[in-house]
């Protein structure tokens, strides 16, 4: 159970490291070991870019756009053998941190160059994700880290403050997606904006498993709820973000919000669930430390006015 | 995080790599409850007179379904810096024979269309005449 124990901005960020501190090591490390797994496995082999013709090279704006001609196949090739090395050593656990970091690069550029034909796709929550809980202790337990470290007289142990800054950028980059349809419109009372994505999708893609069932239920209720639920899902982890119980609720929410957009549109986003999982990797009633502390609090009080009215009424009585 | 966001925010085309998610950002005029799209029809023609309609990412193969679509449209109209080579009609043509079986391809036809798109009707229609380009081999 977390307590506030310092006071200040300082001991906030204190308090919400412990909050976040993904305590549950055996977890985190099984999370370590899926990751390279579904990286092997459930994407996308990026050899595909080495049968595209390098007319089609266009790199979106950044620094991918320094690069006027598509990388060699053999370049791609030595990045994807280099990614799964460092995967290996990943899933092993040894020089975990460093490892887990390289992995995260290797995939930006990677699909920095898959991304440089037309189209960026949103997976860089996933991308980061080794980083993030690289740097949170994922090599903590199950690891040649873990087992070297034993032997030196130093266990390691997750750390709460890597997460805190996973979880604001997590909350930042929900909030750029629900800012961008806040101010094309989607609040706007009249238009069914999810609607006419699911028209469209329906029409150009086939759409999601549900869309035709959905799209035969006409309450403009239901689809400007979707609306503002979609704006609220997303936009209001930049504040849930300094309240774990909320922030975990919000995850839980978006979990069932991508559920919704893959039914709907046929759009997944798997991915992002490893850098979900972790702020969920501690025992459940550690899931809820604010709750605990202002309950904790009440209780103080409660107890505080009850000796209180005490020594009123012994006052009274003598 | 903020500066990265509002860089990325005032870009377009999207930038890579950024802390974003997808913007899904279509406008729906409130009046009429109305908004564009745009749709993209390929008509590929074979030797023993068939007509196939595949998607732009079947037809561009391993393009993904918005780069294949996104590269069309630069090659018919929209870039004129990407010229249709020798090379890309020859590799075009090679995907397009596997969608033929047992004819060869002769040519193929896109039509770009712009959309309005009516929720509150589930209907998707065509808007003024359709950019159109092809290759014919």
């Amino acid at each position: 159970v977390v307590t506030r124990a310092e006071t200040g901005a300082a001991g906030y960020v204190d308090w919400l490291s412990a909050a976040y501190r993904p305590t549950a090591a055996r977890l985190l490390a099984l999370l370590r070991m899926a990751f390279p797994f579904t990286l092997y496995f459930w994407t996308r082999d990026p050899h595909w870019i080495t049968r595209v013709p390098a007319v089609f090279w266009l790199p979106p704006p950044g620094p991918f756009s320094w690069i006027t001609v598509m990388p060699p196949a053999w370049f791609i090739q030595v990045l994807w053998i280099v990614a799964l090395v460092a995967g290996a050593f990943v899933i092993l656990g040894w020089r975990t941190r460093t490892f887990s970091t390289m992995l995260s690069v290797l995939l930006i550029v990677i699909y920095g160059i898959a991304f440089s034909f037309g189209k960026v796709d949103h997976n860089i929550l996933f991308v980061l994700s080794p980083a993030a809980l690289g740097f949170a202790g994922w090599g903590s337990a199950w690891s040649v880290d873990s087992w070297l470290s034993r032997r030196r007289g130093y266990p390691l142990v997750p750390i709460g403050y890597p997460m805190v800054l996973w979880g604001a950028v997590i909350a930042f980059a929900m909030f750029t997606a629900s800012f961008a349809k806040l101010v094309a419109g989607w609040a706007e009372p009249g238009a069914l904006v999810t609607k006419s994505y699911a028209v469209s999708y329906l029409v150009a893609r086939n759409g999601g498993a549900l869309t035709e069932q959905l799209l035969s239920i006409h309450s403009d209720l239901m689809w400007k709820f979707f609306d503002y639920a979609t704006l609220f899902a997303e936009g209001w982890l930049i504040v849930a973000f300094f309240f774990p119980t909320a922030f975990r609720a919000g995850l839980l929410l978006l979990c069932v919000f991508h559920i919704g957009v893959y039914a709907m549109l046929g759009i997944n986003f798997w991915g992002n669930a490893f850098a979900y999982i972790g702020f969920f990797c501690l025992p459940l009633r550690a899931w809820c430390p604010d709750v605990l502390w202002l309950h904790d609090r009440l209780g103080r009080g409660r107890v505080a006015a009850a000796s209180r009215s005490t020594e009123e009424l012994s006052d009274q009585a003598s | 995080l903020l500066i990265q966001g509002v860089a990325d925010y005032l870009t377009t085309p999207e930038a890579y790599p950024t802390i974003s998610m997808p913007a899904f950002d279509r406008h729906v005029n409130e009046q009429t409850g109305r908004a564009a799209g745009s749709l993209t029809i390929i008509r590929l023609k074979c030797s023993d007179g068939t007509v196939v309609r595949p998607s732009a990412s079947v037809l561009l193969r391993p393009l993904g379904i918005a780069s294949a679509g996104k590269q069309l449209s630069r090659l018919f109209g929209s870039d004129p810096d990407l010229k249709l080579t020798p090379e890309l009609s020859a590799w075009i043509k090679g995907k397009a024979a596997k969608l033929c079986k047992r004819s060869t391809p002769t040519g193929f036809t896109v039509y770009r269309y712009r959309t309005i798109v009516d929720p509150n009707k589930g209907t998707v229609k065509t808007h003024g005449r359709p950019v159109v380009g092809g290759l014919t081999w």
